[in-house]
């Protein structure tokens, strides 16, 4: 036996979504975590998203169109779907996408938006990942700054707060 | 700037030492806060049931439950017909004039309260979009007919019972109230519609094969059974709505269970009619397993292909036998594959079986048994002998649930459907079976046989059984991808404000994984690694184990016993980890650096001036200088007199003599402490997160060597929010950095204030960005392929 690597993200997209049929778990965890990060030293607010590899496969493929050609492009699609800053005159601030990563367990995906573009100011945010699959999910939204955390509570039903930067 | 520059170098007095480095608080008990206070008031007082060293009290009572069912599955209507005699004995001191039962499958009926309660909203979710899986099982459920029908509720002579069905409970009212130490036989006639698992989830049910046109079930929660009833809380008759799970009562089972004739059963207990339902050849081969050093197939690849084309018009019955059990299941189908393995060590002499469908090849063959012996062998150690006879993983729609001597697990490879041949797993897929099946195995310790309260304490049986599982996914092989344990994976949670307490009820948990699932596997092992030490943990740890096997253990059973066992205090780590939402987050402010001071002025007088050399001119000086400023004393020396030759630093007769009737006074051992010449640091920490916790620090000098200190909790006890800790070092011993928590043990949530001096750490979104040439998608799957 040896180990192969996926030869490109079709591939190993594919693989993905057929997988989906045998993985339910009794032991569900349906939670997910974002983090609002103020880096004062690159002026930067980085965004982080953690979700476990499973729950985030179960959304894309049930969120896919008939042709998916790109997984990574999906999965921007997808938390640019849900993951929302509005501003309080009701504009959407786009995050500009980093990347993403996973090991055997998580995924993790990174945005940011420039400090400037967003200090001192107030936004509705939404983060309703996964919830459209399930009703009992949770997501935990952190604002770090200072070296001080605030958390917010995101359920189906209130998945947005507001926050000021 | 180096650390020099950052240690205040002072010279203190040698008689300050004494108590100096400890903040005195002005309001010590409103300082020290509630962190190292007794768990006295939290704790139910001890009784006889419940002794005060946490282990069972002389009086410790449970009921017994038994049971005889027949039961019937109908394959074509995905359909249970059956019947049981009850037998409970009341050993407890009351007299009870009703019985409560569970109807665990009335939550599948459209109008359970499982069903009712579950919330959504679909307005805020995004914008025309439903939950996609809520919406399913809304359908589903809808359109189901699930639930128990219940047929005939009788006494011992067919005599009918009053009862009383509240959703997924029954009351049977008794004719005669049963005294203590009197037992009752009743009968109980139901049937009920299967459910299909992957449409409406839960912890059993069926899977339809389309491609041969069969089924495979996983049967769980399928009779009605007693509820539990115990010294803490009565009647456990909380309702099952989906998420706290069982509270059960150990007794006997017989069942017999009739299928189509060709199909497979595995189920809890010890099949007592081979002979009636297996070939020749399958026993045989199970008698072959029993001594194996490997699986050996008892119905092999191609027997259960050719098995799964046929439909058998006949029906056969499996009678199977358990004793000491607190709940029952099973499995079957005409798909099942089947290998054993036979494991005998110690007080436990077992047999590991796997069931799994063609399409669970080529993983399941090879990792499901040996992963089963490999579950008992670690967890044997760190709680007792696996007393049952059989060990049985099956593979079906259930993603992962624990039963007693069986478990149902659900990853499969993925199958090419051009060519079914061509199967291959990913890296997660294998890791998650062999995660699984260790995790589900292991519930046959917790709570199968340490018979926890899972409706009401959920952390009980997933947390203690998650760190068992820790233990024994790193003994499989090094590097095992364990989700759970290390303390560095639970950060994020921990800093996150909007938990809940582990000590809280199972129905009222928010973020169950973490919550009842890392936190407390993740805390034991601290607990485990960093504060008590390996030997202390293990052997009372196991001292729990063996105390309540085959008992009912409540939390403060578990307080108790660790410390018991252990000769430790360890309320503060329960009161902080178990009943708090804290998290560590601690502080290295300050590192001074001080050296004794002599008194001798022939050392003091040029050291002081040292130091003022040392100082910066001030700018009037310099300037005054640059611009060669003439002074009136240059041109008339004259003025000049004792005190322009001599400073404030040189040393006078009269200090000498001061210094040396100053030692006259002094003992000898005083005398000999002025002359140490250490350097003596006091570091000064803070609580920012609110658990106290050990130091641990890493201290790194100018002349390149390095220590490592461990200084326990109780540095905290006088106060919580600020303590110092003064290290006196040798002459040599300049202190060049201080590292809190070199190998991230305790969760630290901000690591930026663990050194001194101050470093920069990086987000985990810039080391991301540093890495230019990862490959984004390199650890999302890799496939492994067979040639």
């Amino acid at each position: 036996m040896r180990f192969m690597m996926p030869k490109s993200f079709v591939y190993c997209f594919m693989v993905l979504v057929m997988t989906l049929a045998s993985q339910a778990h009794a032991h569900r965890y349906h939670f997910g975590i974002t983090e609002l990060s103020v880096n004062e030293r690159t002026q930067s607010l980085e965004i982080s998203h953690r979700f476990f590899v499973a729950d985030v496969e179960r959304a894309l493929s049930l969120s896919a169109g008939k042709e998916m050609k790109d997984a990574q492009k999906q999965m921007e699609a997808y938390v640019n779907q849900h993951f929302q800053l509005k501003s309080e005159s009701g504009q959407l601030v786009k995050p500009s996408w980093v990347g993403m990563e996973s090991d055997v367990h998580d995924v993790w995906v990174y945005q940011e938006v420039p400090l400037e573009a967003v200090q001192g100011k107030a936004f509705v945010v939404r983060q309703s990942m996964l919830m459209e699959i399930e009703g009992d999910q949770v997501n935990t939204l952190n604002l770090t700054r200072d070296g001080k955390t605030e958390s917010f509570t995101l359920k189906p039903g209130a998945s947005a707060v507001e926050i000021r930067l | 700037m180096t650390l020099h520059s950052l240690f205040r170098r002072v010279g203190v007095v040698l008689f300050g030492f004494a108590g100096s480095t400890a903040v005195l608080a002005a309001d010590p008990l409103n300082v020290t806060g509630d962190k190292f206070r007794q768990l006295e008031e939290l704790l139910p007082t001890p009784n006889t049931y419940r002794a005060a060293s946490g282990a069972p009290g002389h009086a410790y009572w449970q009921q017994q439950a038994d049971y005889d069912i027949k039961v019937s599955l109908d394959d074509d209507k995905q359909r249970i017909t059956a019947s049981e005699t009850i037998t409970y004995k009341n050993n407890s001191p009351d007299t009870l004039r009703y019985l409560w039962l569970q109807l665990d499958q009335n939550r599948f009926k459209p109008n359970s309260s499982g069903n009712l309660a579950a919330p959504v909203d679909v307005e805020s979710i995004a914008p025309d979009t439903i939950p996609f899986g809520s919406f399913r099982r809304e359908v589903v459920s809808a359109e189901f007919d699930g639930g128990y029908q219940i047929t005939k509720v009788a006494d011992a002579r067919g005599r009918d019972l009053r009862h009383t069905i509240v959703d997924t409970g029954m009351r049977i009212d008794l004719p005669q109230p049963l005294k203590s130490g009197e037992s009752v036989s009743f009968r109980v006639d139901w049937e009920y519609n299967i459910i299909e698992q992957k449409a409406l989830g839960g912890r059993s049910g069926y899977e339809f094969f389309e491609r041969d046109g069969n089924y495979l079930y996983e049967i769980a929660q399928w009779f009605p059974r007693m509820a539990a009833y115990n010294d803490v809380s009565g009647w456990q008759n909380k309702q099952f709505l989906g998420r706290g799970e069982f509270a059960l009562e150990f007794g006997d089972y017989r069942v017999a269970i009739e299928v189509p004739a060709d199909h497979i059963v595995a189920s809890t207990g010890v099949l007592q009619n081979p002979a009636d339902v297996l070939t020749r050849e399958q026993r045989k081969r199970l008698d072959k397993a029993r001594t194996a050093k490997k699986p050996v197939m008892i119905v092999t690849k191609e027997e259960a292909l050719e098995n799964e084309k046929d439909r058998a018009r006949g029906r056969k019955t499996w009678v199977f036998k358990a004793e000491n059990v607190r709940d029952f299941a099973w499995a079957s189908s005409r798909k099942f594959l089947w290998d054993a393995q036979g494991y005998k060590k110690g007080g436990t002499d077992t047999l590991a079986m796997s069931f799994y469908p063609e399409e669970g090849t080529p993983l399941w063959d090879k990792y499901s048994t040996e992963a089963i012996i490999h579950t008992m062998d670690v967890y044997n150690r760190y709680s007792f002998d696996y007393p049952y006879p059989t060990s049985i993983s099956v593979n079906g729609p259930v993603g992962g649930m624990e039963y007693p001597m069986i478990t149902f697990n659900g990853p499969r490879p993925e199958i090419d459907e051009e060519d079914r041949s061509k199967r291959t797993y990913s890296r997660r897929t294998k890791y998650g079976l062999i995660s699984v099946i260790i995790h589900e195995v292991g519930h046959n310790y917790y709570p199968m046989i340490i018979n926890s309260d899972e409706r009401q304490w959920t952390w009980m049986d997933e947390g203690l059984n998650t760190y068992v599982q820790f233990l024994a996914e790193q003994e499989w092989e090094e590097k095992y991808p364990s989700r759970r344990g290390d303390a560095r994976k639970i950060v994020e949670y921990m800093k996150s404000e909007n938990q809940v307490p582990i000590m809280t009820n199972s129905e009222s948990i928010l973020q169950f994984g973490n919550n009842a699932y890392g936190k407390p596997a993740t805390a034991l092992n601290i607990l485990r690694e960093s504060v008590m030490g390996r030997e202390l943990f293990d052997f009372a740890f196991r001292e729990y184990a063996q105390r309540w096997k085959f008992k009912r253990p409540m939390p403060a059973d578990f307080f108790r016993t660790m410390e018991d066992a252990s000769g430790m205090d360890l309320d503060w780590f329960w009161r902080g980890w178990f009943y708090t939402t804290d998290h560590v987050d601690i502080s290295l402010d300050a590192v001074k650096h001080y050296t004794v001071g002599t008194k001798n002025p022939d050392i003091e007088g040029p050291w002081k001036r040292e130091q003022f050399e040392q100082e910066p001119e001030t700018v009037t000086v310099q300037k005054n200088r640059t611009q060669r400023m003439t002074r009136i004393v240059d041109g008339k020396p004259e003025l000049s007199d004792f005190y322009n030759e001599h400073d404030e630093f040189d040393v006078s007769n009269a200090d000498r003599n001061s210094y040396q009737g100053m030692l006259e006074g002094l003992e000898d051992w005083e005398k000999n402490l002025l002359k140490v010449e250490s350097n003596v640091y006091v570091l000064n920490f803070s609580n920012i997160g609110g658990l106290v916790m050990p130091l641990f620090l890493q201290l790194d000098y100018e002349d390149g060597s390095s220590e490592e200190l461990r200084i326990p909790a109780e540095i905290w006890t006088r106060n919580a929010q600020k303590t110092s800790k003064m290290l006196v070092r040798g002459k040599d011993k300049i202190l060049k950095s201080v590292t809190l928590d070199p190998h991230w043990e305790t969760a630290d949530t901000d690591v930026e204030n663990n050194y001194y001096p101050r470093r920069i750490i990086k987000s985990r979104l810039e080391l991301f960005k540093d890495e230019k040439s990862r490959n984004l998608m390199k650890d999302w799957d890799e496939e492994l392929k067979e040639d």
